[in-house]
């Protein structure tokens, strides 16, 4: 058994660390949702086989890590495992317990319970100064009183890398980063976005086995936070180290991200590429979280029907839902718009409305369509009230929120209140959800 | 940061007036025009028992320089040189405690460290007396602990350790200084303790990070950038003890005396207002000196980190190059 | 896999109050901050004149000091002393700080260093000074009683009202200007304004200035033994003058009392800052900057 006092910390890895077999986004799924991604909403590695064969390639693995400060509980027993060369997100709302998972990972905070592995080592009880494993922090922490040179070497120094090869890594990260040449800089000389790259200079240069990212762009302006994004994409191609980024924003994640794991309070919610997160979320929290999306109480029937407000009564293409109280979910821009009614259509449904609320976006506008209620659908629903959203149908007025493209001559027709029309869907891109994942 | 509202004379001269003629009045009279009428004094000559001229001679700075006081300045140099190193090396790891502790405890910690420094000065040096000396608590306790060993070693058959002999502890060097740390401490641990509260802990967090361990972090990173709070420690230690009267003259000895001991006897006994004039001026003189060195310090080290730190949390403008 | 030991229990790097070395430090700092004072104040009770065995329980030391009458009066003269130095320090503290606070004006950084200075000042060099100057202008010393406390009043103004223009200058970097033109905007005047918004808010910092002042000046030994006059004795100087004939245990009575007074004093401030701070009047007018 590997004793973790004495792994040292490598003194160098290889220059051009083996690019790990990135696994790169798979191909859209299809269309209908695998009966997988349904079950298992939360993941667990024993219950996924397919996780498990690629277990050589992992570099981080949780085996139920959690961590409570007294009373409150940041972060519940969760498993994951983090694959090598990958660029892994970590996304939540404010408060879910990501940043304590990262410290967690990091040897600042000691987790309550579970084992971490990193690269196939037991790091639970291996102190921050001794662990693989490198961060950027979110306020930078770039020392005041070091010269930008001394900041990306202090590092090297600690290990004890000889004064040549030092002053050659520091060159070589600075010059990654786009930092050529500032060497003697003070802190106090650099802006703020360079600052960011001078502590990402500093924890690139260690060759970490991962990369930890406290959501490095928050602090930036909304022009230099997405030049950033691209720019850290093509760090991480370059140097082929994993990285593991927080984040709260979705679009950084989605965008930047081979693989993400949605927390919510403290619990992972899923894990899975961005195309599949934003296609078949496994849970309300999911769906809701990431992209904008319409909610409608609904009930699986015995015969595998569904009936849901607003909506009426449709064969989903899901099969094997639990029976029982349900949640469907139908993104806008999977509704079609239009001032008649379109034509019947096998796999189509349709519901009439008036459009009520409309917010100009410059490239596009959404529209909130109250719909006709059906009377049949819309009495006793009332399903606990988990959450109280507008979108949250389940009761009184059905609404959906719709997107139309400017600049068109339908959307001159529709984009005014009150106008009548018609909102029609593939019955296929209904998601269903059933109750137990809706958190 | 809020800002402050910056209002002119002009805006609100009644304001103005009011809040600035009676505190500045008072203390240009009380308290400068006293200091200023010293500095006269100490160019002055004594005509009588209680006259004196101010003649503008040089001649009681140039009985300063006697043996016998020089000799004391160094002593009172050594005296506080050592309080304050010692009241260094005791109060980091007090800050550090008491500054990296729970938030719910940290006040509280805070007032067990500065509640000593509530109670009075000269109750707390007679409380030392009493502790320290001859028949004081510690030689006490020692007496015990030698009569109980004399005992034993006598019952084993080994030679007595023969009659108690206290440990001069009260009226020498070991006693002025151990009463100097005790009375400085909290104005040492308070600056040290700030300074570490406004330190950004994910700078010691980025340093662990890159592999150091706690005392490379806390010598290359901790040090130096809590040093303005370490550097007004030492003077705010410093210039109080250089001062102090009370404690050498009742815990030290008849070879333990200061500067304000001579002072104060020039104000006595001795007689001689100029040549005590003087002497306060040289310590104010070194006060001034101590104070100008902070400030120089200070203002040079936080515009380099303050700079620093404003930038990286500000937001920033245009795609970086 | 055999595991050979169970991993060390990782801690948190920089929790140095739960790492143990520190915590005895720490403690061992304590005890001696302490042990001096709770000794003296234990011993007060104790029937003997030893500061090492107990010999069973006496109020006699308390009984002994209240009757030294000269003890009594020292004590009622620093009290008085005290309070009426406090409320003077409180009003020129106050005055002070706002100028500071609120106007821009020529020479301010100078003004501001030099109305810190009595702070700094090696208090025998005030002291001194202080004696010189009511000497020169020839302060009468024969006053009757209270007016005989005027010089050390006068001084204790002096070094204690810039203590509370500090505490004062750092409780207005809270505060929030826009309130004020808020209550200017509601139609309040100048004035108004002043004593509806800004004195209020200014409440907490006053009474711990004003605690603090109390303790100064109740604490004051040197500055006090160079203004004060034959007939005009305070408590310090008191137990001084018993101290330098020799120790007797009556002298730690009376020290315990004082003591527990001026805790008493920290109780009260500590308290009321606290309940201030969860006063949402107070806190809400502090948005979440940082
Ligand atoms: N040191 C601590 N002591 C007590 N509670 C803490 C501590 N650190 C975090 N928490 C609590 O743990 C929970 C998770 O905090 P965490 O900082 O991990 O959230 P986060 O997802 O990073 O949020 P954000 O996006 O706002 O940074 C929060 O409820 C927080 O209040
Ligand atoms: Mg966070």
């Amino acid at each position: 058994m590997p004793n973790p006092e004495d792994i040292a910390r490598p003194a160098r890895l290889h220059s051009e660390a083996p690019r790990g077999e990135t696994p790169r986004p798979e191909t859209l799924r299809p269309e209908t949702p695998h009966p997988e991604t349904l079950r298992s909403a939360r993941m667990r590695p024993e219950q996924r086989d397919s996780e498990r064969a690629e277990s050589a390639e992992e570099v981080i693995r949780l085996e139920g890590i959690a961590k409570s400060f007294g009373a409150v509980t940041a972060v519940h027993p969760t498993s994951f495992s983090v694959r090598r060369g990958e660029f892994f997100a970590l996304l939540g709302p404010s408060g879910c317990g990501k940043t304590t998972l990262l410290r967690i990972l990091s040897g600042f905070h000691p987790p309550t319970a579970g084992r971490l592995f990193i690269d196939g080592t037991d790091m639970t009880a291996v102190p921050a100064n001794r662990r693989p494993v490198n961060m950027v922090f979110q306020s930078y922490a770039v020392f005041p009183h070091m010269s930008v040179g001394e900041n990306v070497a202090y590092g090297l120094k600690v290990a004890k890398v000889a004064r040549s090869e030092r002053q050659q890594r520091v060159r070589e990260a600075l010059e990654l980063v786009r930092l050529g040449g500032m060497e003697s800089r003070r802190p106090a000389q650099l802006s703020g976005g360079q600052q960011q790259r001078v502590a990402l200079a500093r924890a690139l240069v260690m060759q970490p086995k991962v990369l930890l990212l406290d959501e490095p762009l928050s602090a930036l302006d909304a022009k230099l936070r997405e030049h950033m994004c691209a720019e850290l994409v093509r760090l991480q191609k370059q140097v082929g180290i994993t990285f593991l980024i927080v984040t709260h924003d979705q679009a950084e994640a989605l965008s930047m991200a081979d693989r993400i794991a949605v927390m919510n309070h403290g619990h992972l919610e899923q894990l899975d590429s961005p195309e599949t997160l934003y296609t078949f979320p496994a849970t309300r929290f999911v769906a809701d979280f990431i992209g904008r999306i319409n909610f409608f109480a609904a009930e699986v029937l015995a015969d595998g029907t569904v009936e849901a407000q607003a909506l009426g009564k449709f064969r989903p293409a899901q099969d094997s839902l639990p029976q029982g109280a349900a949640t469907a979910a139908l993104r806008p821009e999977q509704i079609v718009v239009s001032t008649t009614a379109p034509p019947k259509q096998e796999g189509r449904s349709m519901a009439r409305g008036t459009v009520s609320l409309l917010a100009y976006y410059g490239d596009y506008c959404t529209a909130e369509i109250v719909l006709e209620g059906r009377e049949d659908s819309t009495e006793g629903e009332s399903e606990g009230g988990t959450e109280d959203s507008p979108k949250d149908n389940t009761g009184g007025q059905a609404k959906m929120t719709v997107f139309i493209i400017n600049n068109t001559p339908q959307a001159r027709e529709i984009a005014r209140e009150g106008q009548a029309v018609w909102c029609s869907w593939a019955i296929r891109d209904l998601l269903l959800i059933p109750q137990a994942g809706g958190g | 940061m809020l800002e402050t509202p910056q209002e002119t004379f002009q805006a609100r001269p009644g304001l103005f007036l009011v809040s600035a003629v009676p505190p500045l009045l008072w203390l240009a009279l009380l308290f400068f025009l006293p200091l200023f009428l010293i500095w006269g004094y100490s160019f002055g000559e004594k005509r009588g028992l209680i006259d004196i001229e101010v003649v503008w001679t040089l001649q009681n700075y140039a009985d300063a320089l006697d043996p016998v006081y020089v000799k004391i300045f160094f002593r009172t140099l050594f005296y506080t040189a050592l309080t304050t190193a010692i009241c260094l090396i005791i109060g980091f790891p007090v800050a550090l405690v008491v500054a990296f502790a729970d938030e719910r405890w940290k006040p509280f910690l805070l007032l067990l460290i500065v509640l000593p420094f509530w109670t009075n000065l000269l109750i707390r040096t007679f409380a030392l007396m009493r502790i320290l000396g001859r028949k004081g608590t510690i030689n006490g306790i020692l007496e015990k602990l030698h009569g109980s060993l004399d005992a034993a070693l006598q019952f084993l058959g080994f030679a007595g350790l023969g009659t108690f002999q206290a440990v001069p502890m009260l009226f020498n060097h070991f006693g002025v200084v151990f009463g100097l740390v005790y009375v400085a401490l909290p104005f040492m641990v308070l600056p040290l303790y700030a300074a570490l509260e406004r330190l950004d802990k994910s700078h010691l967090e980025a340093s662990l990070d890159l592999g150091a361990g706690q005392i490379r972090t806390f010598l290359f990173v901790i040090v130096p950038m809590t040093a303005t709070g370490i550097v007004s420690g030492l003077i705010i230690t410093f210039i109080p003890t250089l001062g102090s009267f009370l404690t050498p003259d009742l815990l030290g000895g008849p070879d333990s005396a200061m500067i304000a001991t001579i002072i104060a006897r020039q104000f006595g006994d001795a007689n001689h207002w100029p040549f005590g004039s003087a002497i306060a001026w040289l310590l104010v003189y070194v006060t001034f000196f101590l104070l100008a060195l902070q400030a120089v310090f200070t203002a040079r080290r936080e515009s380099r980190l303050r700079q620093a730190g404003e930038r990286a949390t500000g937001q920033e403008h245009g795609a970086a190059a | 896999m055999v595991f050979s030991r169970r991993p060390r229990q990782l801690r948190e790097p920089f929790a140095y109050a739960s790492k143990l070395g520190f915590r005895l430090f720490f403690l061992a700092t304590l005890v001696f901050l302490y042990a001096p004072i709770i000794l003296l104040m234990v011993f007060s009770f104790n029937d003997s004149k030893r500061n090492i065995v107990w010999r069973g329980f006496t109020t006699k030391y308390y009984v002994k000091a209240w009757e030294n009458t000269g003890l009594v009066e020292a004590f009622i003269n620093s009290l008085l002393i005290a309070v009426v130095s406090t409320i003077v320090s409180i009003v020129l503290g106050t005055l002070l700080a706002l100028l500071l606070w609120r106007f821009r004006f020529r020479g301010k950084t100078l003004i501001e260093a030099l109305s810190a200075l009595p702070i700094v000042m090696p208090e025998i060099c005030v002291g001194i000074a202080l004696l010189v100057f009511f000497n020169r202008i020839g302060w009468p010393n024969d006053l009757p009683w209270p007016m005989n406390l005027s010089k050390i009043i006068l001084a204790h103004i002096t070094f204690t009202f810039p203590f509370v223009m500090l505490v004062l200058r750092a409780r207005l970097v809270g505060f929030n200007p826009e309130l004020e033109q808020a209550a200017r905007d509601l139609g309040a005047s100048q004035r108004q304004a002043l004593f509806h918004i800004l004195i209020p808010y200014l409440r907490p910092g006053l009474v711990a200035g004003g605690l603090l002042a109390l303790t100064l000046s109740l604490d004051d030994f040197v500055i006090t033994f160079f203004t004060a006059g034959p007939d005009s004795v305070t408590f310090p100087i008191k137990i001084y003058s018993l101290l330098r004939r020799g120790i007797s245990p009556d002298i730690n009575a009376a020290s315990t009392v004082l003591i527990l007074l001026t805790l008493l004093l920290a109780g009260v401030g500590v308290w009321w800052q606290t309940r201030m701070q969860k006063t949402t009047l107070y806190t809400a007018n502090r948005p979440a900057v940082q």
